[in-house]
Protein backbone atom coordinates (compact mmCIF):
# COMPACT_ATOMS: atom_id res chain seq x y z
CA UNK A 1 0.00 0.00 0.00
CA UNK A 2 1.47 3.18 -0.77
CA UNK A 3 1.11 4.88 2.19
CA UNK A 4 2.82 2.14 4.13
CA UNK A 5 6.01 2.91 2.02
CA UNK A 6 5.56 6.59 3.88
CA UNK A 7 5.40 4.92 7.71
CA UNK A 8 8.15 2.64 7.17
CA UNK A 9 9.84 4.96 5.06
CA UNK A 10 9.50 7.76 7.77
CA UNK A 11 10.73 5.74 10.47
CA UNK A 12 13.89 4.31 8.82
CA UNK A 13 15.00 7.58 7.84
CA UNK A 14 14.56 9.00 11.44
CA UNK A 15 16.67 5.98 13.11
CA UNK A 16 19.05 5.50 10.11
CA UNK A 17 19.89 9.28 10.34
CA UNK A 18 20.20 8.88 14.29
CA UNK A 19 21.90 5.77 14.20
CA UNK A 20 24.51 7.29 11.40
CA UNK A 21 24.81 10.37 13.74
CA UNK A 22 25.34 8.28 16.54
CA UNK A 23 28.38 5.55 14.77
CA UNK A 24 30.27 8.84 13.42
CA UNK A 25 30.34 10.33 16.90
CA UNK A 26 31.35 7.30 18.78
CA UNK A 27 34.58 6.92 15.41
CA UNK A 28 35.36 10.65 16.67
CA UNK A 29 35.06 9.44 20.22
CA UNK A 30 37.64 6.80 19.73
CA UNK A 31 39.43 8.39 17.35
CA UNK A 32 40.48 11.79 19.82
CA UNK A 33 41.02 9.43 22.90
CA UNK A 34 43.59 7.46 21.17
CA UNK A 35 44.81 10.28 20.27
CA UNK A 36 45.03 11.98 23.64
CA UNK A 37 46.52 8.96 25.17
CA UNK A 38 49.15 8.38 22.51
CA UNK A 39 50.05 11.95 23.22
CA UNK A 40 50.41 11.54 26.96
CA UNK A 41 52.34 8.43 26.63
CA UNK A 42 55.00 10.47 24.28
CA UNK A 43 55.29 13.14 26.84
CA UNK A 44 55.48 10.60 30.06
CA UNK A 45 58.44 9.24 27.95
CA UNK A 46 59.89 12.74 27.62
CA UNK A 47 59.97 12.95 31.33
CA UNK B 1 26.07 64.10 29.13
CA UNK B 2 23.85 62.12 30.44
CA UNK B 3 22.80 58.72 28.43
CA UNK B 4 20.89 60.84 26.53
CA UNK B 5 23.02 63.06 25.15
CA UNK B 6 25.73 60.72 24.91
CA UNK B 7 23.24 58.75 22.53
CA UNK B 8 22.15 61.90 20.42
CA UNK B 9 25.84 62.47 19.84
CA UNK B 10 26.35 59.77 18.28
CA UNK B 11 23.43 59.74 16.39
CA UNK B 12 24.55 63.34 15.16
CA UNK B 13 27.56 61.92 14.21
CA UNK B 14 26.42 58.95 12.33
CA UNK B 15 24.18 61.45 10.39
CA UNK B 16 26.76 63.82 9.27
CA UNK B 17 29.45 61.09 8.77
CA UNK B 18 26.52 59.66 6.15
CA UNK B 19 25.29 62.57 4.85
CA UNK B 20 28.97 62.99 3.51
CA UNK B 21 30.16 59.36 2.43
CA UNK B 22 26.31 58.38 1.52
CA UNK B 23 27.50 54.75 1.47
CA UNK B 24 24.81 53.24 3.18
CA UNK B 25 22.04 55.25 1.81
CA UNK B 26 22.88 55.20 -1.84
CA UNK B 27 23.17 51.07 -1.70
CA UNK B 28 19.69 50.95 -0.02
CA UNK B 29 18.16 53.27 -2.11
CA UNK B 30 19.83 52.30 -5.75
CA UNK B 31 18.72 48.50 -4.28
CA UNK B 32 15.29 49.43 -3.81
CA UNK B 33 14.75 50.63 -7.04
CA UNK B 34 16.42 47.45 -9.00
CA UNK B 35 14.57 45.07 -6.73
CA UNK B 36 11.06 46.84 -7.84
CA UNK B 37 12.25 46.66 -11.60
CA UNK B 38 13.64 42.93 -10.91
CA UNK B 39 10.04 42.01 -9.51
CA UNK B 40 8.32 43.48 -12.59
CA UNK B 41 10.08 41.63 -14.71
CA UNK B 42 9.45 38.27 -12.86
CA UNK B 43 6.15 39.18 -11.20
CA UNK B 44 4.30 40.89 -14.04
CA UNK B 45 2.38 43.59 -12.51
CA UNK B 46 -0.59 44.96 -13.65
CA UNK B 47 -3.37 47.00 -12.95
CA UNK B 48 -4.94 43.91 -11.80
CA UNK B 49 -2.97 42.42 -9.23
CA UNK B 50 -0.65 45.27 -8.24
CA UNK B 51 -2.92 45.61 -4.72
CA UNK B 52 -2.47 42.21 -3.72
CA UNK B 53 1.16 42.06 -4.65
CA UNK B 54 2.21 45.59 -3.04
CA UNK B 55 2.56 44.71 0.31
CA UNK B 56 4.99 41.51 -0.05
CA UNK B 57 6.99 43.40 -2.71
CA UNK B 58 7.52 46.70 -0.46
CA UNK B 59 8.36 44.64 2.64
CA UNK B 60 10.67 41.79 0.97
CA UNK B 61 12.55 45.13 -0.63
CA UNK B 62 12.61 46.78 2.86
CA UNK B 63 14.09 44.01 4.38
CA UNK B 64 16.97 43.18 1.70
CA UNK B 65 17.48 46.63 1.13
CA UNK B 66 17.94 47.35 5.07
CA UNK B 67 19.87 44.66 5.94
CA UNK B 68 22.51 45.33 3.18
CA UNK B 69 22.45 48.77 4.10
CA UNK B 70 22.46 48.24 7.67
CA UNK B 71 25.54 45.69 7.26
CA UNK B 72 27.57 48.72 5.87
CA UNK B 73 27.12 51.47 8.86
CA UNK B 74 28.95 48.69 11.33
CA UNK B 75 31.54 48.36 9.03
CA UNK B 76 32.92 52.10 9.01
CA UNK B 77 33.29 51.57 13.10
CA UNK B 78 35.25 48.59 12.29
CA UNK B 79 37.51 50.23 9.78
CA UNK B 80 40.40 51.55 12.14
CA UNK B 81 38.54 50.07 15.49
CA UNK B 82 37.07 53.47 15.37
CA UNK B 83 34.34 51.78 18.04
CA UNK B 84 37.31 51.02 20.68
CA UNK B 85 37.36 54.14 21.24
CA UNK B 86 33.94 54.77 22.36
CA UNK B 87 34.78 51.80 24.53
CA UNK B 88 37.40 53.70 26.17
CA UNK B 89 35.56 56.96 26.66
CA UNK B 90 32.38 57.77 28.80
CA UNK B 91 29.95 56.56 26.53
CA UNK B 92 28.27 53.64 27.68
CA UNK B 93 27.67 50.59 24.97
CA UNK B 94 23.99 50.97 25.59
CA UNK B 95 24.33 54.43 24.08
CA UNK B 96 26.24 53.66 21.45
CA UNK B 97 24.32 50.87 20.28
CA UNK B 98 20.82 52.48 20.61
CA UNK B 99 22.41 55.50 18.53
CA UNK B 100 23.20 53.23 16.05
CA UNK B 101 19.71 51.71 15.87
CA UNK B 102 18.15 55.16 15.72
CA UNK B 103 20.48 56.24 13.12
CA UNK B 104 19.86 52.89 11.03
CA UNK B 105 16.08 53.65 11.52
CA UNK B 106 16.33 56.54 9.80
CA UNK B 107 18.45 55.63 7.27
CA UNK B 108 15.58 52.94 6.37
CA UNK B 109 12.88 54.75 7.14
CA UNK B 110 14.26 57.25 3.75
CA UNK B 111 14.83 54.22 1.94
CA UNK B 112 10.97 53.45 2.39
CA UNK B 113 9.75 56.74 1.70
CA UNK B 114 11.89 56.58 -1.52
CA UNK B 115 10.44 52.96 -2.28
CA UNK B 116 6.98 54.50 -1.84
CA UNK B 117 6.99 56.81 -4.11
CA UNK B 118 9.32 54.89 -6.58
CA UNK B 119 6.52 51.79 -6.26
CA UNK B 120 3.64 54.69 -7.02
CA UNK B 121 5.54 56.02 -9.97
CA UNK B 122 6.38 52.93 -11.48
CA UNK B 123 3.56 50.94 -10.63
CA UNK B 124 0.77 53.15 -11.36
CA UNK B 125 -0.59 52.62 -7.75
CA UNK B 126 -1.80 56.43 -6.48
CA UNK B 127 -3.68 54.55 -3.79
CA UNK B 128 -0.25 53.48 -1.64
CA UNK B 129 0.29 57.50 -1.32
CA UNK B 130 -3.18 58.49 0.04
CA UNK B 131 -2.20 55.68 2.48
CA UNK B 132 1.17 56.97 3.42
CA UNK B 133 -0.59 58.55 6.65
CA UNK B 134 -2.36 55.41 7.85
CA UNK B 135 0.94 53.16 7.25
CA UNK B 136 3.19 55.44 9.25
CA UNK B 137 3.00 53.69 12.24
CA UNK B 138 3.66 50.19 10.60
CA UNK B 139 6.59 51.58 8.82
CA UNK B 140 7.85 53.03 11.90
CA UNK B 141 7.46 49.98 14.27
CA UNK B 142 8.74 47.36 11.36
CA UNK B 143 11.75 49.23 10.47
CA UNK B 144 12.09 49.94 14.84
CA UNK B 145 12.73 46.05 14.50
CA UNK B 146 14.60 45.75 11.47
CA UNK B 147 16.92 47.94 12.92
CA UNK B 148 17.18 46.59 16.66
CA UNK B 149 18.18 43.11 14.50
CA UNK B 150 20.00 44.60 11.84
CA UNK B 151 22.05 46.74 14.16
CA UNK B 152 23.31 43.92 16.54
CA UNK B 153 23.61 41.21 13.30
CA UNK B 154 26.21 43.25 11.48
CA UNK B 155 27.99 43.56 14.42
CA UNK B 156 28.64 40.63 14.44
CA UNK B 157 28.38 39.21 11.41
CA UNK B 158 31.52 42.00 10.47
CA UNK B 159 33.49 40.55 12.97
CA UNK B 160 33.33 37.11 11.43
CA UNK B 161 35.86 35.60 8.52
CA UNK B 162 32.53 35.71 5.97
CA UNK B 163 31.91 39.01 6.40
CA UNK B 164 28.68 40.84 5.39
CA UNK B 165 27.74 38.11 3.51
CA UNK B 166 26.21 35.89 6.24
CA UNK B 167 24.37 38.86 7.35
CA UNK B 168 21.08 38.24 5.69
CA UNK B 169 20.93 34.26 6.45
CA UNK B 170 21.30 35.58 10.26
CA UNK B 171 18.74 38.71 9.69
CA UNK B 172 15.92 37.07 7.82
CA UNK B 173 14.55 33.98 9.79
CA UNK B 174 15.04 36.21 12.95
CA UNK B 175 13.02 39.10 11.31
CA UNK B 176 9.87 36.73 9.72
CA UNK B 177 7.33 38.10 12.86
CA UNK B 178 7.94 41.76 11.02
CA UNK B 179 7.85 40.56 8.08
CA UNK B 180 4.17 39.01 8.43
CA UNK B 181 2.73 42.21 10.54
CA UNK B 182 3.86 44.63 8.17
CA UNK B 183 2.93 43.43 5.07
CA UNK B 184 -0.55 42.23 6.90
CA UNK B 185 -1.08 46.13 7.92
CA UNK B 186 -0.22 47.13 5.03
CA UNK B 187 -3.00 44.76 3.30
CA UNK B 188 -4.97 45.77 5.81
CA UNK B 189 -4.74 49.36 5.39
CA UNK B 190 -4.92 49.18 1.14
CA UNK B 191 -6.86 46.31 0.83
CA UNK B 192 -9.31 46.72 3.73
CA UNK B 193 -10.37 42.91 5.18
CA UNK B 194 -13.13 41.21 6.73
CA UNK B 195 -13.02 41.20 10.41
CA UNK B 196 -8.90 41.86 10.54
CA UNK B 197 -7.38 45.09 11.74
CA UNK B 198 -4.04 46.58 11.59
CA UNK B 199 -3.92 46.73 15.39
CA UNK B 200 -3.34 43.34 16.12
CA UNK B 201 -0.11 43.11 14.11
CA UNK B 202 1.01 46.51 14.66
CA UNK B 203 1.08 44.62 18.60
CA UNK B 204 3.00 42.06 16.99
CA UNK B 205 5.53 44.40 16.01
CA UNK B 206 5.47 46.25 19.52
CA UNK B 207 5.75 43.03 21.14
CA UNK B 208 9.01 42.05 19.05
CA UNK B 209 10.48 45.61 18.93
CA UNK B 210 10.02 45.98 23.24
CA UNK B 211 11.31 42.51 23.71
CA UNK B 212 14.68 42.49 20.83
CA UNK B 213 15.08 46.27 21.90
CA UNK B 214 15.88 44.88 25.80
CA UNK B 215 17.52 41.94 24.92
CA UNK B 216 19.70 43.67 22.76
CA UNK B 217 20.64 46.33 24.80
CA UNK B 218 22.36 43.54 27.55
CA UNK B 219 23.78 41.22 24.62
CA UNK B 220 25.67 44.23 22.81
CA UNK B 221 28.07 44.61 25.40
CA UNK B 222 29.56 41.13 24.40
CA UNK B 223 29.89 41.71 21.26
CA UNK B 224 32.53 44.89 21.84
CA UNK B 225 33.90 43.25 24.65
CA UNK B 226 37.37 41.70 23.92
CA UNK C 1 31.35 10.01 40.48
CA UNK C 2 27.38 10.95 40.12
CA UNK C 3 27.24 12.18 36.75
CA UNK C 4 28.68 8.44 35.50
CA UNK C 5 25.77 6.98 37.01
CA UNK C 6 23.17 9.07 36.05
CA UNK C 7 24.47 8.93 32.70
CA UNK C 8 24.19 4.66 32.73
CA UNK C 9 20.98 4.81 34.25
CA UNK C 10 19.42 6.89 31.79
CA UNK C 11 21.28 4.88 28.89
CA UNK C 12 19.33 1.52 30.67
CA UNK C 13 16.02 3.46 30.72
CA UNK C 14 16.21 4.39 27.19
CA UNK C 15 17.36 1.26 25.83
CA UNK C 16 13.97 -1.01 27.50
CA UNK C 17 11.81 2.41 26.98
CA UNK C 18 13.01 2.31 22.74
CA UNK C 19 11.67 -1.21 21.96
CA UNK C 20 9.05 -0.92 23.80
CA UNK C 21 8.18 2.23 22.70
CA UNK C 22 7.87 0.13 19.03
CA UNK C 23 5.90 -2.07 19.86
CA UNK C 24 3.14 0.26 21.65
CA UNK C 25 3.40 2.54 18.08
CA UNK C 26 3.04 -0.26 15.97
CA UNK C 27 1.02 -3.28 17.88
CA UNK C 28 -0.77 -1.44 20.44
CA UNK C 29 -1.66 1.99 19.59
CA UNK C 30 -5.21 1.69 17.58
CA UNK C 31 -5.38 2.82 13.69
CA UNK C 32 -6.75 6.13 13.08
CA UNK C 33 -10.12 5.63 11.29
CA UNK C 34 -9.62 8.35 8.52
CA UNK C 35 -5.62 8.19 7.86
CA UNK C 36 -5.19 4.94 8.40
CA UNK C 37 -1.91 3.41 9.64
CA UNK C 38 -0.13 6.66 8.20
CA UNK C 39 -1.00 8.44 11.36
CA UNK C 40 1.42 6.22 13.16
CA UNK C 41 3.97 8.83 11.79
CA UNK C 42 2.98 11.15 14.23
CA UNK C 43 4.24 9.39 17.53
CA UNK C 44 7.68 9.55 15.59
CA UNK C 45 7.06 13.49 14.18
CA UNK C 46 5.86 15.25 17.35
CA UNK C 47 8.21 13.50 19.66
CA UNK C 48 11.11 14.29 17.33
CA UNK C 49 9.76 17.81 17.49
CA UNK C 50 10.07 17.72 21.53
CA UNK C 51 13.72 16.80 20.93
CA UNK C 52 14.48 19.40 18.84
CA UNK C 53 12.99 22.14 21.52
CA UNK C 54 15.02 20.62 23.95
CA UNK C 55 18.42 20.73 22.41
CA UNK C 56 17.28 24.19 21.76
CA UNK C 57 16.31 25.09 25.09
CA UNK C 58 20.25 23.72 25.96
CA UNK C 59 21.86 25.55 23.89
CA UNK C 60 20.03 28.76 25.17
CA UNK C 61 20.32 28.05 28.46
CA UNK C 62 23.91 27.14 28.13
CA UNK C 63 24.70 30.34 25.84
CA UNK C 64 23.41 32.50 28.80
CA UNK C 65 25.69 31.15 31.63
CA UNK C 66 28.25 30.84 29.03
CA UNK C 67 28.25 34.68 28.22
CA UNK C 68 27.98 35.13 32.10
CA UNK C 69 30.46 32.66 33.51
CA UNK C 70 33.00 32.82 30.25
CA UNK C 71 33.82 28.70 30.65
CA UNK C 72 34.30 27.36 27.52
CA UNK C 73 32.30 24.12 29.88
CA UNK C 74 28.99 25.52 28.72
CA UNK C 75 29.87 26.70 25.52
CA UNK C 76 30.70 23.18 24.66
CA UNK C 77 27.37 22.37 26.32
CA UNK C 78 25.70 24.60 23.95
CA UNK C 79 26.90 23.79 20.46
CA UNK C 80 26.44 19.94 21.38
CA UNK C 81 22.99 19.97 22.07
CA UNK C 82 22.68 23.07 19.08
CA UNK C 83 23.62 20.09 16.97
CA UNK C 84 21.95 17.90 18.30
CA UNK C 85 18.69 19.98 18.07
CA UNK C 86 19.41 20.55 14.41
CA UNK C 87 19.76 17.08 13.68
CA UNK C 88 16.12 16.49 15.31
CA UNK C 89 14.11 19.54 13.40
CA UNK C 90 15.45 18.14 10.26
CA UNK C 91 14.09 15.01 10.70
CA UNK C 92 11.05 16.62 11.97
CA UNK C 93 10.74 18.15 8.79
CA UNK C 94 11.32 15.14 7.00
CA UNK C 95 9.02 12.69 8.75
CA UNK C 96 6.08 15.75 8.41
CA UNK C 97 7.08 15.46 4.76
CA UNK C 98 6.74 11.90 4.99
CA UNK C 99 2.84 12.30 6.78
CA UNK C 100 1.67 15.18 4.33
CA UNK C 101 2.11 13.45 1.32
CA UNK C 102 -0.38 10.21 1.58
CA UNK C 103 -2.24 12.41 4.00
CA UNK C 104 -2.65 15.84 2.23
CA UNK C 105 -1.45 14.84 -1.05
CA UNK C 106 0.98 17.43 -0.63
CA UNK C 107 5.22 17.75 0.71
CA UNK C 108 4.64 20.79 2.52
CA UNK C 109 2.17 22.51 4.43
CA UNK C 110 2.34 26.01 5.42
CA UNK C 111 1.02 25.10 8.81
CA UNK C 112 1.98 27.57 11.65
CA UNK C 113 3.87 24.36 13.85
CA UNK C 114 5.77 23.55 10.42
CA UNK C 115 6.83 27.33 9.48
CA UNK C 116 8.44 27.75 13.06
CA UNK C 117 10.19 24.71 12.86
CA UNK C 118 11.47 25.48 9.39
CA UNK C 119 12.18 29.54 10.42
CA UNK C 120 13.73 28.03 13.48
CA UNK C 121 16.12 25.25 11.53
CA UNK C 122 17.62 28.40 9.60
CA UNK C 123 18.57 30.20 12.76
CA UNK C 124 20.59 27.54 14.25
CA UNK C 125 21.85 26.99 10.39
CA UNK C 126 22.86 30.47 10.96
CA UNK C 127 24.57 29.48 14.30
CA UNK C 128 26.81 27.27 12.80
CA UNK C 129 27.47 29.56 9.72
CA UNK C 130 28.41 31.96 12.42
CA UNK C 131 30.54 29.30 13.99
CA UNK C 132 32.59 28.11 11.11
CA UNK C 133 33.08 31.81 10.00
CA UNK C 134 34.76 32.81 13.23
CA UNK C 135 38.48 30.91 14.10
CA UNK C 136 39.41 32.78 17.58
CA UNK C 137 37.74 30.31 19.97
CA UNK C 138 36.22 32.53 22.62
CA UNK C 139 34.87 34.87 20.21
CA UNK C 140 33.40 32.07 18.46
CA UNK C 141 31.70 31.15 21.70
CA UNK C 142 30.65 34.81 22.58
CA UNK C 143 29.01 35.54 19.16
CA UNK C 144 27.56 32.18 18.82
CA UNK C 145 25.87 32.71 22.11
CA UNK C 146 24.30 35.80 21.08
CA UNK C 147 22.55 34.13 18.00
CA UNK C 148 21.58 31.24 20.34
CA UNK C 149 19.84 34.00 23.19
CA UNK C 150 18.24 35.68 20.18
CA UNK C 151 17.01 32.76 17.87
CA UNK C 152 15.28 30.37 20.59
CA UNK C 153 13.67 33.95 22.42
CA UNK C 154 12.22 34.44 18.82
CA UNK C 155 10.44 31.19 18.40
CA UNK C 156 7.02 32.29 20.28
CA UNK C 157 6.97 35.05 18.50
CA UNK C 158 7.04 33.62 15.18
CA UNK C 159 5.34 30.93 16.47
CA UNK C 160 2.22 33.72 17.24
CA UNK C 161 2.94 35.48 14.17
CA UNK C 162 2.68 32.60 11.58
CA UNK C 163 -0.44 31.16 13.53
CA UNK C 164 -2.61 34.77 12.97
CA UNK C 165 -1.07 34.67 9.68
CA UNK C 166 -2.45 31.36 8.79
CA UNK C 167 -6.43 32.45 10.19
CA UNK C 168 -6.75 35.15 7.50
CA UNK C 169 -5.16 32.36 4.91
CA UNK C 170 -7.05 29.11 5.92
CA UNK C 171 -6.06 26.00 4.51
CA UNK C 172 -5.71 22.65 5.13
CA UNK C 173 -3.92 22.30 8.92
CA UNK C 174 -2.71 18.83 10.11
CA UNK C 175 -4.60 17.13 13.19
CA UNK C 176 -3.13 16.99 16.34
CA UNK C 177 -2.50 13.68 17.87
CA UNK C 178 -5.81 11.58 17.55
CA UNK C 179 -8.29 11.94 20.62
CA UNK C 180 -8.58 8.14 20.86
CA UNK C 181 -7.61 7.86 24.78
CA UNK C 182 -5.30 4.92 24.21
CA UNK C 183 -3.08 7.21 21.24
CA UNK C 184 -2.61 9.56 23.97
CA UNK C 185 -1.04 7.22 26.27
CA UNK C 186 0.96 6.10 23.55
CA UNK C 187 2.05 9.53 22.33
CA UNK C 188 3.31 10.41 26.08
CA UNK C 189 4.97 7.35 26.19
CA UNK C 190 6.70 8.09 22.93
CA UNK C 191 7.46 11.94 24.69
CA UNK C 192 8.80 10.56 27.54
CA UNK C 193 10.51 8.35 25.89
CA UNK C 194 12.76 10.84 23.38
CA UNK C 195 12.98 13.46 26.37
CA UNK C 196 15.40 10.58 27.85
CA UNK C 197 16.66 9.49 24.21
CA UNK C 198 17.21 13.16 23.89
CA UNK C 199 19.38 14.00 27.02
CA UNK C 200 21.53 10.58 26.36
CA UNK C 201 22.41 11.74 22.91
CA UNK C 202 23.48 15.02 23.97
CA UNK C 203 25.27 13.99 26.85
CA UNK C 204 27.24 11.49 24.28
CA UNK C 205 27.73 15.03 21.57
CA UNK C 206 29.52 17.12 24.62
CA UNK C 207 31.37 14.03 25.60
CA UNK C 208 33.10 13.64 22.01
CA UNK C 209 33.39 17.69 21.82
CA UNK C 210 35.23 17.93 25.26
CA UNK C 211 37.60 15.75 24.51
CA UNK C 212 38.32 17.45 21.30
CA UNK C 213 38.79 20.67 23.30
CA UNK C 214 40.93 18.80 25.54
CA UNK C 215 42.57 17.62 22.47
CA UNK C 216 43.41 20.94 20.98
CA UNK C 217 43.99 22.66 24.36
CA UNK C 218 46.95 19.83 24.58
CA UNK C 219 47.99 20.43 21.41
CA UNK C 220 48.08 24.31 21.55
CA UNK C 221 50.41 24.06 24.60
CA UNK C 222 52.69 21.95 22.98
CA UNK C 223 53.34 24.20 20.13
CA UNK C 224 53.55 26.94 22.45
CA UNK C 225 56.47 24.33 24.55
CA UNK C 226 58.15 23.97 20.70
CA UNK C 227 58.40 27.87 20.53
Amino acid sequence: MNSMFFLFGAYSVAWLVVAGYLLFNLKKLKNVETRIEDIEELLRRKQ
Amino acid sequence: MGFVGNTLAIVKKDLLLELRAKEAISIMVFLSLLLLVVFNLSVEIDTENVSRLAPGILWVVFAFSGILGMGRTSLSERDDEAYLNIYFSSVTMESFYLAKVISNLLFLLLMEVFTIISFVVLFDYERLILALPALTLPLVLGSFGFSVVGTLFSFLSTGSRFGEIILPFLFLPVVVPILLGGVSSTDIILNGSTGDTPAKWLKILLVFDLLYLCISLILFRYIIEE
Amino acid sequence: MKKERITKILLALVLVMLPVNFYLIFQVAPTERIMGDVQRIFYLHVSLAVSAYIGFGVLFVSSIIFLIKKNLYWDTIAFSAGEVGLMFSTLVLITGSFWARPVWNVWWTWDPRLVTMLILWFIYIGYFMLRKSIPERMKKARYSAIIGILGFLDVPVVRLATKWWRSIHPRLSKEGGGLDPLMIKVMLFSLFTFVVFTIIVILFRFRVAWAEERLYSILNEMEEYHE
